[in-house]
């Protein structure tokens, strides 16, 4: 089922502004972006780098995030993409909304189950974006940091394969640190 | 409590299963109550899926932690053990090793105390180090007052610092609250030979507090990225942090704080564009020759300041102690005209003085006053 989804509320095309097209990995979705908001991953733009002039209207395929985990991905960026739609710009311009409604979106946005956090961790270092996978890492390091291995297991479903004694002896070795 | 995100029927029966096991648990050791941490069920139930992410993504969200933190997460599982290990930054201080420091307590009065806490901590930085992987890392900070009685322990930190090809280098031998391991034992002298033909270096910032500077080496090579300089309370001569300077070809900010053996300072650097000068009390004369510079920052009772060469000089910020004439001087003698300029405050009388003199104030975007509390003991 091809889906057109532009959720910049300015609207994609109305302002003559060049568009991208993403396609997720099963083919499932279109995405159709400002360009501005589809330059913030480095992997896309080194795919249009590569595809050339002659890029058409086909879209870019993602081959490894699919169609849930893009439509999250770009529902960031389109709230991180920079105002002005040049790519020489794109870096040095200032997203096009304020900091503090930034951070409110942030914060809202990693409030995610496990799955869909690790679906965006991985989403954001294939497609190299750095905004998105600091905040995604920062997350899960916010669960980690200050606590006890009991607390931190739970907190992220690990089970440990160590016997009793087998961790006793990685405490010692790391007495320092507990 | 935030409302729990949608979740799948199996997420929902494995909660429960958790639920019921917590309570049954509980309730066979004679619980009376028992009390569920509602965030965490949110995240429960799900197999553990951070622990599937690649290296390189758990290494980076370890390294947005102290290093202890970070340790701590060798004895989750054996996914997870020896990943610490490669975290790119050390910031090693009391806190990082749970060490506390009694408010009152006072290095003279205390010598045997700081000596027993200088030994714990040098014994628990070792240790640290012994694990690291020593592949890349961006930051490497020590501070604690430590001083030429732990010479070789600080050499070979310097080593492994320049080893692990380090972007930020700083040696606070001091705490805190500025206090430094006692004054009758000599200061820790900077191995500077360390920076000497090495290959690889990445050194961009380095700052030294309570150090000593001396005998530059030849081919200081591994200062040639050196974007920061900052020297607080470093016993150098003139012709030593010229020396140095002289390799430092990409240096763009100098600092320079409580250098009290310097006499006569020369700034003299292509891509110099901030220079700070405070509280060096036998300065003399201060020297700019800098095409790049952009802003100048000093404090100190005098000094006669010579604008050889800054043409793009256009913020200023000066504090001569209550000694207005010499302000005054400064502005005469600036060469451009200036865009911000930062002066202390003591009385409108002495402002409107100042802003009498409007020649160099015909772009001036920002005058700030701020209270003249200059306190120059502070690294």
């Amino acid at each position: 089922m091809a889906a057109a989804a532009d959720s910049s509320g300015d609207g994609g095309t109305s302002s003559g502004e060049k568009t991208i097209v993403l396609v997720s990995s099963d083919n499932s979705a279109r995405f159709e972006v400002r360009e501005a908001a589809a330059l913030l991953s480095q992997t896309v733009r080194r795919m249009i780098d590569e595809a050339g002039a002659d890029a058409s209207g086909d879209g870019i395929t993602l081959p490894d995030v699919d169609a849930k985990t893009l439509a999250k991905v770009l529902e960031y960026c389109n709230k991180h993409a920079p105002a002005s739609s040049s790519s020489s710009a794109a870096e040095a311009a200032p997203p096009a909304e304020g900091e503090e409604d930034l951070e409110r979106f942030d914060r809202e946005f990693v409030r995610v189950d496990m799955g869909t956090l690790y679906s965006l961790v991985t989403a954001a270092s294939y497609l190299k974006i750095e905004g998105l996978l600091n905040l995604t890492c920062q997350t899960i390091a916010d669960m980690i940091k200050g606590k006890t291995p009991e607390q931190i297991r739970k907190t992220l479903g690990i089970t440990s394969e160590f016997t009793p004694e087998e961790e006793d002896e990685v405490r010692r070795e790391n007495a320092w640190a507990f | 409590m935030t409302h729990p995100p949608a979740w799948d029927r199996m997420e929902r029966l494995r909660v429960l299963e958790v639920i019921g096991a917590v309570l049954e648990h509980a309730a066979s050791n004679g619980a009376v109550a028992a009390c569920l941490d509602l965030p965490d069920l949110a995240l429960l139930g799900n197999p553990d899926m951070i622990s599937s992410l690649p290296d390189d993504i758990l290494i980076n969200i370890l390294s947005l932690m102290t290093v202890r933190e970070a340790a701590v997460t060798d004895v989750l599982s054996t996914r997870w053990r020896h990943l610490w290990e490669s975290v790119d930054h050390f910031i090693l201080d009391m806190h990082t090793f749970g060490m506390q420091v009694p408010p009152n307590s006072d290095n003279h009065g205390n010598l045997d105390f700081w000596n027993s806490e200088a030994t714990k901590f040098v014994g628990k930085v070792n240790e640290l180090l012994s694990h690291h992987k020593g592949n890349k890392l961006k930051e490497f900070k020590v501070e604690f007052p430590l001083s030429s009685a732990h010479a070789s322990e600080l050499d070979r930190w310097v080593a492994f610092a320049v080893a692990s090809h380090a972007e930020t280098l700083t040696l606070s031998l001091c705490d805190e609250h500025g206090r430094v391991a006692t004054d009758h034992t000599e200061a820790y002298v900077f191995p500077l030979k360390q920076f000497s033909d090495v290959g690889g270096c990445q050194l961009h910032v380095l700052s030294l507090c309570k150090c000593i500077l001396e005998t530059v080496p030849a081919n200081l090579n591994g200062f040639s990225y050196l974007y920061s300089l900052s020297l607080c309370h470093v016993r150098m001569v003139d012709e030593v942090l010229l020396s140095i300077m002289s390799s430092c070809n990409a240096l763009h900010n100098l600092y320079l704080r409580a250098c009290h053996k310097l006499i006569d300072l020369r700034a003299s650097r292509a891509q110099l564009v901030n220079l700070e000068v405070h509280w060096c009390q036998r300065l003399r004369s201060i020297s700019i020759h800098a095409e790049k510079m952009e802003s100048f920052s000093y404090t100190s009772r005098r000094a006669d300041i010579e604008f050889e060469c800054a043409p793009v000089l256009c913020e200023l910020t000066a504090c001569f102690r209550g000694m207005w004439h010499h302000t005054l001087a400064l502005l005469d003698k600036f060469p451009n005209k200036l865009k911000m300029l930062t002066l202390p405050c003591s009385s409108r009388l002495q402002a409107s003085r100042v802003l009498k003199h409007n020649g160099r104030f015909a772009v001036l975007k920002e005058i700030t006053w701020f209270m003249a509390t200059c306190d120059h003991r502070r690294c």
